[in-house]
């Protein structure tokens, strides 16, 4: 049976970790992998990305473990998955900005390596709209099921700021969305898919 | 998408901005839509075991120590351990009725009648209370008048009504002297607070319920604040802030014992050390059943609809029929006066014994009536479907607001359609810590930094608007706002002394969603933060939030 890994001893085992102890890097890393991995691939939406990249944030954390110093260890690493995401895809095109895979146009063979098109596409519509740190914010909520205050902690930001956040988001996507694409989308899809 | 968690997600829209109620039907939609296009990871167990051998492979400074091979929860466990939470909290709901200490349930319910009867003093101290700390003692407090954690232009709409009564209130807290007061009678009296709801920034406060045309098109304008109100002359050096106190709750504590003496057959309970409960949900199983959610991390207790029980079938049936669904709309002549909805508020209040000690006079969020009597359209106009009741959080005599100026306390939401309370927020024990703080005595900084747009900085400013129209500031009055603090894994909320100055002029003819009002703390450090803030627009330095005409 696996280790169970209880968030209060979080601060003991991250000493051991810093202490060289890989055992403890083994907890933290049980514990986190799949968060950071689902993280990861909401941002890239490529199942080979972001198994590279998860496997670049992990690394990363291991080797500079020994930097934390007190604080949300959980912030500490969605900070470093956001950059390892950053700064693939900023070497993977010249533009500025682009801080995940949505920012990212469709003139690439992007679409062809993605898992399902269809639906990522419908999803790239739908929240092309927003900025990245918003798109995360509505990932972290409805699709990482993340409390506000887990957003907060992940995002080192303040919990009564995310929530407005996240409202506006909301209205944002309210506006931006025409009603009759969002009823449509799964028609849309399964045309395609019986087209294909 | 579960229907719970759909619901859930919306009622906490709902009390981040009450207007959004109006828009359920999109939001289900929307929202229902954005999960399930949550695509799957394909998260690969095999793939996380081989990365972690050869990450671990690379030791730190501890390569020759052998590598306990960490497994991943397998399926099974999932399972079981799903089945066994689930269990917990049913039982653990049986059993909280039954065999809680009365302090416990106490402090669950704020019942006042359990409070009364415990013996011992000491406890009931720790119940409600203020502790005074040492002076500075919650650290620096710069930068959190920066973090604009404020309304704007798409969410203005929820901001309470009362809060724009304050026409040269005086309101000031005891023991900080201000000499700004023009008489306004007190904003806490029941009969004043329906005339506290008139709007002091006539013809430009109109939300976007409701009022939405084609003026929303440019031309564009900036603005920028004045303040046209007495001289400010203030002379308290320094000032008390408040802090919630939090957790640390035994509750969370008698319960996961409960748990803890649970005997599940596949996992051996005992094994566990020092459990706490964070959190527990109960439904009432009926017609117009109820939700709860305690939560032990934050000690708040929320009150929703159980979704499913609040529906009407046959609008249900209108799928996306939106004739079918405009058919159910409310009237007007459909929405209860406002002494009808604080009765149907109170009688909720008194009959779950919820504990208003420490809360002001109710009054009615009334800001859709402002949008309603504003709109020319009113055939079109979709009058919400829930009020809500605020019953202002009180600390020495003044109401709370939070940092929209609004008033900040109790929530209790009605449900227009069945005419019945639907929902709580808000409710927190009354423990707080107090320790002083430096305030600025300059009443041109504060007036300086009101001009930029106090806290509620952070509007959008367009540079290429064609002409800046100017927003007269008033006289203000000092009160408390409910300000977030986040540092070291700790979300603290406190409660700081600030100016509140009423918009007392807007441009006529023209669509103003700025601040209805503009907070200005006191406390130095935050104060500095806005006057040496960047920000301000594209004006000659006063904040700028877009205007359209």
């Amino acid at each position: 049976m696996a280790k169970i890994f209880i968030k209060q001893e979080e601060p003991r085992i991250i000493k051991r970790a810093q202490a060289g102890n890989s055992d403890a890097f083994g907890e933290l890393y049980d514990f986190y992998i799949k968060k950071i991995y689902d993280f990861i691939y909401y941002k890239t939406l490529n199942k080979d990305n972001a198994e590279d990249l998860t496997s670049i944030t992990f690394t990363k954390a291991w080797k500079n473990i020994f930097q934390f110093s007190n604080g949300s260890f959980s912030a500490w690493l969605y900070m470093i998955a956001r950059n390892t995401v950053t700064d693939y895809y900023r070497g993977q095109k010249e533009t500025t900005n682009i801080e995940d895979c949505w920012d990212l146009n469709d003139g690439e063979d992007f679409l062809s390596r993605i898992d399902n098109n269809l639906k990522i596409e419908s999803i790239k519509k739908a929240l092309s709209e927003l900025k990245s740190d918003e798109r995360e914010l509505v990932i972290m909520r409805l699709w990482l099921d993340l409390t506000f205050k887990e957003i907060a902690e992940r995002c080192g930001k303040n919990e009564g700021a995310v929530k407005m956040s996240y409202s506006r988001v909301i209205l944002k996507l309210r506006d931006k969305i025409p009603l009759a694409i969002l009823i449509l989308w799964p028609e849309i899809i399964n045309i395609c898919k019986k087209i294909s | 998408m579960q229907k719970d968690k759909l619901n859930i997600i919306l009622q906490e829209l709902y009390i981040l901005d009450p207007s959004l109620k109006e828009h359920e039907i999109n939001l289900v939609k929307l929202i229902s839509q954005m999960s399930d296009l949550k695509p799957d990871t394909c998260f690969d167990a095999a793939y996380a075991a081989r990365l972690k051998e050869e990450i671990l492979k690379q030791s730190l400074n501890n390569s020759n120590k052998s590598f306990i091979f960490l497994k991943f929860m397998n399926k099974k466990i999932f399972i079981a351990a799903g089945i066994f939470a689930v269990l917990a909290i049913a039982v653990t709901a049986i059993l909280y009725s039954k065999s809680l200490p009365q302090s416990t349930i106490s402090k669950l319910t704020g019942d006042k009648n359990f409070e009364a009867n415990k013996s011992s003093e000491a406890r009931k101290g720790s119940d409600t209370a203020v502790t005074k700390l040492a002076l500075g003692a919650f650290g620096s407090l710069s930068s959190l008048s920066s973090a604009p954690y404020i309304k704007t232009e798409g969410t203005m709409s929820a901001t309470g009504p009362a809060s724009l009564s304050a026409a040269g209130g005086a309101n000031a807290i005891p023991g900080a002297d201000m000499s700004v007061s023009s008489g306004a009678p007190s904003v806490m009296s029941r009969t004043t607070v329906s005339a506290g709801v008139a709007v002091s920034a006539p013809a430009s406060t109109r939300g976007f319920a409701g009022s939405v045309s084609s003026k929303m098109m440019a031309p564009i304008y900036n603005f920028k604040y004045v303040y046209k109100g007495d001289p400010i002359n203030l002379s308290e050096t320094q000032g008390d802030v408040y802090r919630r106190v939090k957790g640390g709750s035994q509750v969370s504590q008698d319960l996961a014992q409960l748990v803890k003496g649970i005997n599940y057959p596949d996992l051996n309970m005992n094994s566990f050390d020092n459990l706490k409960m964070t959190s527990l949900s109960l439904i009432e199983d009926k017609d117009m059943g109820l939700m709860m959610n305690f939560d032990f991390n934050e000690d708040s207790v929320n009150i929703y609809e159980n979704w499913e029980k609040w529906q009407i079938p046959a609008r249900q049936a209108c799928a996306d029929n939106q004739k079918c669904w405009d058919s159910y709309r409310l009237k007007i002549s459909d929405v209860p006066t406002d002494k009808d909805l604080i009765a149907m508020s109170d009688k909720f209040i008194s009959k779950h014994k919820i504990n208003t000690e420490h809360y002001g006079e109710p009054q009615v969020d009334n800001q859709w009536r402002e949008n309603y009597t504003a709109t020319t359209d009113k055939i079109n106009f979709y009058i919400p479907e829930s009020a809500s009741v605020i019953y202002p959080l009180m600390l020495n005599g003044e109401a709370v607001r939070d940092q929209s100026g609004s008033y900040n306390g109790l929530r209790v939401t009605i449900n227009l359609l069945k005419k019945a309370a639907s929902g709580l927020s808000g409710l927190t024990p009354y423990r707080y810590e107090s320790s002083s703080y430096d305030l600025s005595v300059s009443g041109s900084d504060v007036i300086k930094a009101a001009e930029k747009g106090g806290s509620n900085q952070g509007w959008y400013g367009y540079s290429g608007a064609e002409k800046t129209e100017t927003i007269e500031l008033g006289t203000p009055i000092k009160v408390y706002v409910q300000l977030y603090k986040y540092s070291n894994n700790r979300n603290d909320e406190l409660l700081t002394p600030a100016l509140i100055f009423p918009i007392i002029k807007a441009p006529e003819g023209n669509q103003y969603f700025g601040a209805k009002q503009i907070i200005v703390p006191l406390v130095k450090d935050m104060l500095n933060d806005i006057l040496n803030s960047n920000q301000g627009g594209y004006g000659g330095g006063g904040i700028t939030p877009m205007m359209l005409k």
